[in-house]
This record gives C-alpha cells, structure tokens and sequence, in this order.
C-alpha cells in the first residue's frame, strides 16, 4: 500500500510522523472492515480513511503548534534520496499547501493518485458536481501559486 | 462549469515545470529506513514473517511479490469474508517493502530489515533506551527473532512464525472497545489479557488507548492518567495522544 504513505504525504502529513499515521490508517481499516459494504473499491474506500485521518492529524499538529511539514534536511530517513526529487516534493508541498483541506484532497487524488472523478467523489463522501468545482478551483490555485513562487525566485 | 474530466496536469505539456513537481510527488516511496520501521509495525499481521523474502540473492521483485500474495491469499482463506481485502492490503505494504528490498542486495540492509521484523516481536531490542512497556516481554524475543534474521539472511521463504493469529488480537480488542461503555472493568480485563497474550503485538498502542478510558470510566483518574503518561514517553508521536488527552480532557 506504497500509495497511503505517499498520499498522506500530499494531504500534508510531515515526514516525521507519517510512519504514525499510516499506522492509524491501518488500525482504522481494521476496525472498520466489517463496515465496508463492497460500495467503492477498497482502494477507494481506503482512500477516504485517508483523507480523514491526513485531516484530524492537520487539526492535531495545528493545535499542538507543530509543523505539518517539515524542513528538508532533517530527516536520517531520507539519506539515499535524490536531492532534486526532494527539493521538488517540498516545492511541491508548498504550493499545495495554499489550498484548503476539500480543494487539496480533490487535487491530490485526480492529479496525483489518479483516480477518476467519480471515485474522488466517493472517496471524499461529496457529491460528482462538488467535486468538479472544487477540483477547477484547485487547479486555478495550484498553477497560480506555481507561477508566483517561480517569478518570486527569478527576482531574488 | 464543465463535467468533462480535465486533462491531468500531469499529463498536459502547459506547464512543464509544474508538471516535473507533480511527477516528483507521484513517485515518492517512503525511505528504506521508514519501509523498514513501518514493516516492525505492520509485520505481525503476516505472522511475523512478512518480510522474509526480503534479501534472497536470486529473488527478483516479481517472485518476492508471489510470496507476498501467497502469504496473503494464505491469511485470506484463514480469514474468510471480509478478512480476505485486509489481507490484499496488507500483503500490499509489505510488498512494498519487499520489492524495495529486493532490489537491492546489501547485507547490512537486509540485517537492518530483519531487526525491523524481528523488533515488532521483540520491542525490547530495538528501543533500549524506552521505559519498560508491557509489550516489551522477553518470554516472546529469542527464537521468531533468530528465525527472522536467518530467513531473511540467505531464502525467499516466509517465516512460518509461532505468532497468534493477528485476526484473534483484533477480534479480542473489539470486544473490549464494545465492554467499554456497559462494562469498563471487563474492558480493562480484556487489555490485560491482550498485552499477556500478544506481547508486542500489533494493536498494542489501541489496547493501551482502551485501557485508559476503562480506567476514566471506573473512576480510576490517577491510574488512568499515570498510563497515559507512560503512553507518551514511550510514544511521543503517537496518533494516538490526542484520543488520550480528549479521553483525561485534557487539551493535548
């Protein structure tokens, strides 16, 4: 399930802590299997646990004044990463941290994960057209974002 | 507005430099330090073996992933029903791992994996410098631990560890979490039981969890609040703290 750990990641789980939250996602997966009726993929399914738990942990490491991402370079873990790679992710994770909670979790999944809209609606518990808007919005932000922090690094 | 779904960013030529950082956010795996911490957690629910098959030198990934799903389909048929998805997940994390193993053999990784396995049965060795905890029992380290290290040291094979059946420990604390509101001081009995039954197992942090709201229920605040005191300086960054503290109401 390399896709949790990655996805968390995109939702804004710090490196630091997504080894703890991926476990959370299991244990809610566990405790909630008798729940799953077979409605959506498990992929899917799954995918929403996700979502709420990147969201409680946002709201957790909020209020403890934590970050929610971290700076690069501080991390034993990430020894034998390309540097390029990770400096991209965190530039990466900057811009999509201007979105709110709904937008970002409609970009993350169609854009990234690349599921189709009608499983991102599932997945997020919201309706197909909801999820078109949001995901519009998103998009306009994202390139937006993307542009100003490219112009704002060529004048410095 | 338009329902035709857009083309993805990823997959558009607009923005070029915006798409490399996409493509960059798409392939990330987690650190082979972190696959390894996380197999520690995850590990028992393959029975302690998962990732065996790690290091085998004439193991490609595609045979190793054959393991893993046998491993799997094994848990699903022991399972049955609903069992037969979580175990498809779960034989899907430790294929991760697995394959990220297997791709690269270097001894000094593979013991590093096969403490990782060998530390979700045997906390003790891997966090020496931890307060005792009840799932740090020795009764249960020496022998999964040296059968971990020798499988995943020369063969592709799993472990058939002693381990209980990981669908036992979660069916035990589902039936504590329901004593909880009716009967907290059963609750509390059957987390006792759970931590002598499965030392280090998987759900130990969710039996601790339990444990402290039994002991809020009974009345019990100091004990409780003493528990989840030794909770945090064992797991700092638990997910778990803030079920905690809401459980004492306290502000984490």
């Amino acid at each position: 399930m390399p896709y949790v750990w990655r996805v968390l990641r995109r939702l804004g789980v710090g490196e630091s802590d997504v080894e703890d939250v991926t476990q959370e996602v299991f244990i809610v997966v566990l405790r909630r299997l008798a729940d799953f009726e077979g409605r959506s993929s498990l992929r899917t399914w799954i995918y929403g646990i996700c979502i709420r738990t990147a969201s409680d942990y946002r709201k957790r490491a909020h209020r403890r004044h934590e970050r929610a991402t971290d700076s690069p370079g501080t991390d034993i873990a990430v020894e034998d990463r390309s540097f390029a790679a990770r400096e991209a992710r965190a530039e990466l994770d900057a811009i999509l941290s201007v979105l709110d909670d709904d937008k970002r979790a409609v970009f993350v999944l169609y854009e990234i994960e690349q599921l189709d809209m009608n499983e991102v609606a599932t997945a997020i518990g919201c309706p197909l057209q909801t999820a078109y808007s949001r995901l519009h919005a998103a998009r306009a932000r994202v390139v937006e974002e993307a542009q100003r922090r490219r112009q704002q690094g060529g004048e410095s | 507005m338009s329902d035709e779904a857009p083309i993805r960013l990823i997959a558009s030529a607009d923005d070029p430099a915006l798409r490399a950082l996409l493509e960059a956010g798409r392939d990330e795996l987690a650190s082979d330090a972190q696959t390894v911490a996380l197999a520690a957690k995850m590990g028992p629910l393959l029975g302690g073996g998962g990732g065996g098959g790690a290091a085998g030198g004439g193991a490609g990934p595609g045979k190793v992933l054959g393991k893993v799903a046998e491993a799997g389909a094994l848990k699903a048929s022991l399972w049955g029903g609903g069992a037969l998805a979580l175990a498809v997940v779960v034989a899907g994390v430790t294929a991760g791992v697995a394959v990220r193993q297997a791709t690269k053999v270097e001894p000094a990784r593979s013991t590093a994996l096969a403490s990782g396995i060998a530390s979700a049965e045997a906390p003790a060795s891997a966090a020496p410098l931890a307060p005792p905890w009840p799932g740090d029992s020795a009764e249960v380290a020496a022998v999964p631990a040296a059968k971990a290290a020798v499988a995943s040291a020369s063969t592709p094979t799993f472990v058939a560890a002693a381990a209980p059946d990981p669908a036992d420990e979660v069916k035990l604390l589902q039936r504590a979490e329901d004593a909880l509101k009716s009967d907290p001081s059963r609750a509390l009995a059957l987390c006792d039981e759970h931590a002598r039954r499965y030392p280090g197992g998987l759900l130990g942090q969710e039996s601790e969890v339990i444990a402290i709201e039994a002991l809020t229920r009974m009345g019990k605040r100091a004990e409780a609040k003493a528990r989840a005191h030794a909770f945090a300086s064992h797991f700092p960054t638990s997910a778990h703290l803030g079920r905690i503290a809401k459980i004492l109401g306290e502000d984490p």
